[in-house]
C-alpha cells in the first residue's frame, strides 16, 4: 500500500497543478458579451471546471505512470521472475488507488460535469431573463402598473441582487405603488365556489332551495345537474326535470313585466348566458358573463351580481379546457427554456405526424405543468407517405392529462398525455380567437386535423422532458434519460444508435480507464527510473509531456471503442452493450494477468 | 547481442500487429461511414480489408520501427549491432514496405481519383427515412423514400418563423452523388454519408489533426514515389530524421521519459517533413532559393529541402549524443575511479 500512496501522492500533485492551471485559462479567457457582468466568475470558474474535467482522467492514467515507474524503481536490485509475489503485492494498493480515481472520474464527469454545464446555460437564460424583467418593469413603470413594476423589479433582483438598475427600479415601483394604493382601495372580490359533483338528491335539493329564493337560474342549473346525474330508474330524475323545467319557464315569466329597460336587459343577457351553458356553448357564455360584469361593475363600481359571478366561473372553466387566453402568452417568449424542437410521431392508421415547436416555455401552474409551444406546426403524412395536411398556430399551450376516456386510436394506450390546445381566445372581446392555419394539398379533402382545439399527442407524457433533454445534445443528456430515450429514440425520429452508442460509451467509459490503468502501471515497471540515476530536476519540468500523451493515447483508444460500439450496435443493437462489457471485462482480465506476469530485466 | 537480434523478431511482431490492427480499424471505420440510422448493416468487404492493409502497411512499419526504440529502451543491448540491426530493418522498411504498398494500391486498381472504389458501396446516395438530420439551418426529414432518389419530407428551418415547408420529391444528382434540395440547391452534408452517424464517428480535433499529419506525409511519399526514384529517395531521407531520434533512447535514466521523448520526437520529425513538402513557408522558400540554381537543378530543391533538414538532424543528434555519452563516461569514472 506504501506505493499506491506515494503514487496517490504524486497523482494529487497532478490533479492540484492542472486544475491551477486549467483555472489560470478559463480566468483569463474572455467571456460572451451577452452574459451579465454578475456572472462573470461564475463563468470562468466553470468554465475552467470543464477544462479539468477534460483532462481528469488523463491526469489520472499520467500519475499512474509517472508514481508508478518512480516508486518500482527500488525493484532493480531484486531479481523477480513472472508471477512473482512482489506484482501480487501490488494489485491490492493499484486496484484501491484506481477505484477511488475513478469514483472521483465518473462522479465529475457524470454529476459535475452536467451541472455545470446546465449552470453555463442557465447563466445565458438568466442573463437575456434579466434584461426581460428590467425591459418590462420599464414599461409597466411608464404605464403606471406599480404592481406588475415591483414584480418584475423583485425578479430582476433575485437573478442579480447587486444590480444597481434593478434596486433603483424596485425603489421606484415600491413608492410609486405605495402612492397609488392609498388613492385605490380595491374591495377584496369573492370568487364563487365552482360547482362539485353531487348526489342526485342534494343536487335536487339545492335545487328546490333555490326555486324557494326565486332564484330561478339556480334551481335549473342545479335541477338540470340532477337530471342529467338520475339514471332512468331513478323518480329523483323526473322530480328534476319537472323542477328544471319550471325554473325555466319562471325565467320567461318571472320578468314579463320588468321594472326597468335596464334590468330587463340585464336579465335577458344572463338568460341567454345561461342558454349557452346549457348548450356547451361555454366560450359565447364567457362573453356574455365577462360583458355583464363589465357593465355592472361601472355601473356601481362593484360587481355583486351572484349569478354573473358563479356563471362566469363556470363558463371560463369550462371554456379554458378548450381555449386558453391569447394574453397568457404576452411574455412567455423570453423565458423559453428550449427551442427548435422537432419530433415525429406515429398515428394508429399507419401515418404519421411531424411536431415542431420554435421555442418552449414552461410554467407551473397550481402545481401543473404547463408549456407553452411558439410557432407550433403539424405536417402530416399518411402511411403511403403522401402529405396530407399541415397547420400552424402562433402558440398553443400544452398540458398533461390522463388518457381514461380518451379512445386509444387518440391516446396509443398511454396513462397520462400530452394535450395541446391550439384556440386562443381573447380575455374580453370575443370574435378575436386565434386559430391555426391550416394547408392542404390542392384537391385534397380538409378535414385532416378534425379535432378542432384540442390536439392528443399519442405518446407518454414523460417522454416530452427526454425529447427536449435529447434536442440539448446526445453527450449533455443525463444518463438516465440517455437510458430512457436510446431505446425509444426511433419512434421520434431520432436515430436510437446513436444515443445507444453514446449510453455504451458512457457506461464502458470507467472499464476503459480501468484498463488503461493497468497498462499505465505495466508501462510503469517496465520503463522505471533506472536504478542508482539521481533524480534530476530538469525531469519534473518534463512532467506535462506524460500528461499531454496520456490525453493522446486515451483520446484514440475512446475513438478506437466508439468504432466498435457501433459495430455491435450493428450486429445486434439488443446486445450491444452486454458485448462491449463483456469484452471489456475479459480485456480487463487480460491486462492484470499480464501485469502479474511482468518481471525484471 | 541476445537483444539486438531479437529486433527482427520484435519488428516483425510489431509490423504484422500494427498493420492488421489498423487494417481492421480501417475496415471498421468504413462500415461505421457506410452506417445509416434504422438500416444497420455490416459487412466485411474482403476488397476493403486487403485496401486497408496495403493502405496501412508504411504506417504500421514506419510504427514498428519507432517501436524498435521503445524495445531497446527497455532491453539492454550491444548498441552497434542493434544500430546495424535498425538500419537494416529501416531499409527494409523504406525500400520494400513503403514502395509495395504505393505500387500494389495503384496497380491493382483499388484507388480512382484518389479515393477507394469499393468505398462507392459504403456510401448513401439518400438518407434514411423517418430521422431528422441537420443541413445548415434546417433539419431535414424524409417521411418515405423511394427508388431512384425519390422522397417526400420536410425541411424545417430553425429559427425561421415559419412553418416546416414539404416537399414532394427529393432530387438526387446520381453523377455528383449530391442530394439537391426542392429549389435545386445542393445538400452536401445530407449527401454520401448519414450525417447522424458521421458526426459520432468523427475523430476529436486533437486527434485528427496528428493523424493528418502522418496521412499527408505518406500522401506527399506517394506523390513521390509517383514522381521517380529521384524524389522517392528525397522523401526516404525521413529515414535520417527517424535515426537521428536514436541518442534520445538513453538521454536520461528515467525510461519513461526517454520513450515520451522519442514518441515527440518521431511525431516532430513526421511533422518537419510533412511541412517541408507541403507548408507555404517552405514552398516560398524553396522558390527563393530555386532561383540561385540553373533551371534543372532548381526543380530538385524542393525535394532537397527534407534531405538537408533529415541529415543535419542526424549529424546534430549523433554529436550531441556523443558528447552526452562521453559526459556521462566521465562522471562514471570520476564516481568509480
Amino acid at each position: 500500500m506504501k506505493e499506491a500512496l506515494q503514487t496517490a501522492l504524486i497523482t494529487a500533485v497532478h490533479y492540484v497543478i492542472a486544475f491551477i492551471v486549467c483555472l489560470c485559462i478559463s480566468m483569463s479567457g474572455a467571456v460572451p458579451r451577452e452574459l451579465l457582468e454578475h456572472f462573470s466568475f461564475a463563468y470562468r470558474l466553470d468554465t475552467g471546471i470543464m477544462y479539468f474535467i477534460s483532462v481528469l482522467p488523463a491526469l489520472h492514467i499520467a500519475g499512474l505512470l509517472v508514481g508508478y515507474s518512480w516508486v518500482f524503481r527500488p525493484q532493480k536490485s531484486v531479481r523477480i521472475g513472472r508471477w512473482s509475489p512482489v506484482f501480487l503485492k501490488y494489485v491490492k494498493g493499484f486496484l484501491v488507488l484506481t477505484l477511488c480515481a475513478l469514483t472521483v472520474i465518473v462522479v465529475c464527469t457524470e454529476l459535475v460535469n452536467p451541472s455545470v454545464v446546465r449552470a453555463r446555460k442557465n447563466m445565458y437564460y438568466s442573463s437575456a431573463d434579466y434584461e426581460g424583467y428590467v425591459a418590462l418593469a420599464e414599461k409597466d413603470m411608464a404605464e403606471g402598473e406599480f404592481s406588475s413594476a415591483l414584480f418584475y423589479a423583485d425578479q430582476a433582483l433575485r437573478i442579480w441582487p447587486l444590480s444597481p438598475e434593478a434596486a433603483e427600479l424596485k425603489r421606484t415601483a415600491e413608492l410609486e405603488y405605495a402612492a397609488a394604493e392609498t388613492d385605490t382601495q380595491e374591495p377584496a372580490v369573492s370568487v364563487p365556489p365552482v360547482l362539485s359533483e353531487d348526489s342526485v338528491a342534494a343536487e335536487l335539493r339545492r335545487a328546490r332551495a333555490a326555486y324557494e329564493a326565486h332564484d330561478y337560474f339556480d334551481a335549473h342549473y342545479y335541477a338540470q345537474n340532477a337530471a342529467r346525474s338520475a339514471s332512468s330508474r331513478d323518480p329523483n330524475g323526473v322530480k328534476a326535470r319537472e323542477l328544471a323545467a319550471d325554473a325555466w319557464n319562471k325565467l320567461y315569466d318571472v320578468y314579463v313585466s320588468p321594472q326597468s329597460a335596464a334590468e330587463y336587459d340585464i336579465f335577458s343577457k344572463k338568460r341567454d348566458g345561461y342558454t349557452a351553458i346549457q348548450n356547451g356553448e361555454y366560450l359565447h357564455a364567457y362573453y356574455i358573463f365577462k360583458d355583464l360584469e363589465e357593465r355592472l361593475t361601472s355601473v356601481s363600481g362593484n360587481m355583486s351580481d351572484p349569478d354573473v359571478k358563479r356563471y362566469l366561473a363556470l363558463a371560463k372553466e369550462n371554456l379554458e379546457k378548450v381555449y386558453f387566453f391569447t394574453d397568457e402568452t404576452d411574455n412567455v417568449r423570453q423565458f423559453e427554456s428550449s427551442k427548435n424542437i422537432l419530433f415525429s410521431l406515429g398515428r394508429s392508421d399507419g401515418g404519421k405526424d411531424i411536431l415542431y415547436a420554435e421555442g418552449i416555455t414552461f410554467f407551473s401552474d397550481a402545481g401543473m405543468s404547463v408549456q407553452y409551444l411558439r410557432n407550433f406546426s403539424c405536417v402530416r403524412f399518411d402511411s403511403g407517405g403522401m402529405w396530407l395536411g399541415s397547420f400552424s398556430v402562433p402558440y398553443a399551450k400544452m398540458t398533461e392529462i390522463s388518457a381514461g376516456l380518451l379512445p386509444e386510436s387518440v391516446s396509443g394506450g398511454y396513462a397520462t398525455v400530452p394535450q395541446i390546445l391550439l384556440y386562443s381566445v381573447d380575455r374580453s372581446r370575443e370574435n378575436e380567437t386565434v386559430y391555426p392555419e391550416y394547408t392542404y394539398p390542392s384537391g385534397s379533402a380538409e378535414n385532416v386535423f378534425d379535432t378542432g382545439s384540442l390536439f392528443v399527442l399519442p405518446m407518454p407524457f414523460s417522454d416530452f422532458p427526454l425529447i427536449l433533454s435529447a434536442a440539448d445534445g446526445v453527450d449533455v443528456m443525463p444518463l438516465f434519460s440517455l437510458w430512457r430515450f436510446a431505446r425509444r429514440a426511433d419512434s421520434y425520429g431520432y436515430s436510437s444508435a446513436v444515443y445507444l452508442q453514446a449510453l455504451i460509451g458512457r457506461l464502458a467509459f470507467p472499464f476503459i480507464i480501468l484498463i488503461l490503468s493497468v497498462f499505465a502501471v505495466m508501462a510503469g515497471w517496465r520503463y522505471r527510473v533506472v536504478d542508482g540515476r539521481p533524480f534530476r530536476f530538469v525531469w519534473f519540468i518534463l512532467a506535462p509531456i506524460f500528461s499531454a500523451a496520456c490525453f493522446f493515447v486515451l483520446q484514440v483508444v475512446l475513438y478506437i471503442s466508439r468504432l466498435c460500439i457501433f459495430v455491435f450496435i450493428g450486429l445486434s443493437p439488443s446486445f450491444a452493450l452486454p458485448v462491449t462489457l463483456a469484452f471489456l471485462v475479459v480485456f480487463f482480465v487480460l491486462a492484470m494477468i499480464s501485469f502479474v506476469s511482468q518481471r525484471g530485466d | 547481442m541476445k537483444n539486438s537480434f531479437a529486433q527482427f523478431l520484435v519488428f516483425f511482431i510489431f509490423l504484422i500487429f500494427f498493420t492488421l490492427a489498423s487494417a481492421v480499424l480501417y475496415v471498421v471505420y468504413v462500415n461505421c461511414l457506410g452506417l445509416d440510422s434504422g438500416q444497420f448493416f455490416i459487412r466485411f468487404p474482403a476488397r476493403g480489408f486487403v485496401y486497408g492493409l496495403l493502405y496501412m502497411l508504411p504506417f504500421g512499419a514506419v510504427f514498428a520501427l519507432i517501436s524498435l526504440f521503445f524495445f531497446l529502451i527497455r532491453h539492454p543491448s550491444n548498441a552497434a549491432v542493434s544500430a546495424a540491426v535498425w538500419a537494416v530493418l529501416a531499409l527494409f522498411v523504406w525500400v520494400v514496405c513503403i514502395p509495395v504498398s504505393f505500387k500494389l494500391k495503384e496497380g491493382w486498381g483499388l484507388s480512382s481519383g484518389g479515393r477507394p472504389a469499393f468505398l462507392k458501396e459504403f456510401t448513401v446516395d439518400v438518407p434514411s427515412a423517418g430521422y431528422f438530420r441537420p443541413e445548415g439551418t434546417s433539419s431535414y426529414y424524409w417521411n418515405s423514400v423511394g427508388d431512384g432518389g425519390t422522397g417526400s419530407g420536410i425541411v424545417a428551418a430553425r429559427d425561421s418563423f415559419s412553418a416546416p415547408s414539404v416537399f414532394s420529391r427529393l432530387a438526387y444528382d446520381a453523377d455528383s452523388s449530391v442530394l439537391l434540395s426542392p429549389d435545386g440547391t445542393p445538400l452536401p452534408e445530407l449527401s454520401g454519408k448519414d450525417i447522424l452517424i458521421r458526426g459520432r464517428i468523427q475523430m476529436p480535433r486533437g486527434l485528427s489533426g496528428i493523424t493528418a499529419v502522418f496521412r499527408g506525409f505518406f500522401e506527399r511519399g506517394e506523390e513521390a514515389f509517383g514522381t521517380g526514384p529521384g524524389a522517392y529517395l528525397c522523401f526516404a531521407s525521413a529515414l535520417f530524421g527517424i535515426a537521428a531520434l536514436w541518442p534520445l533512447c538513453r538521454m536520461t535514466g528515467w525510461r519513461l521519459l526517454n520513450v515520451t521523448l522519442t514518441a515527440a520526437g518521431f511525431y516532430a520529425v513526421i511533422l518537419l517533413n510533412e511541412q517541408l513538402y507541403a507548408s507555404p513557408f517552405f514552398l516560398r522558400a524553396a522558390a527563393v532559393v530555386s532561383g540561385f540554381f540553373p533551371a534543372p537543378c532548381s526543380e530538385w530543391v524542393r525535394n532537397f529541402f527534407p534531405v538537408v533538414f533529415n541529415v543535419c538532424l542526424l549529424v546534430f543528434m549523433s554529436v550531441a549524443g556523443g558528447l552526452l555519452w562521453w559526459a556521462e563516461r566521465l562522471s562514471a569514472k570520476g564516481k568509480h575511479p
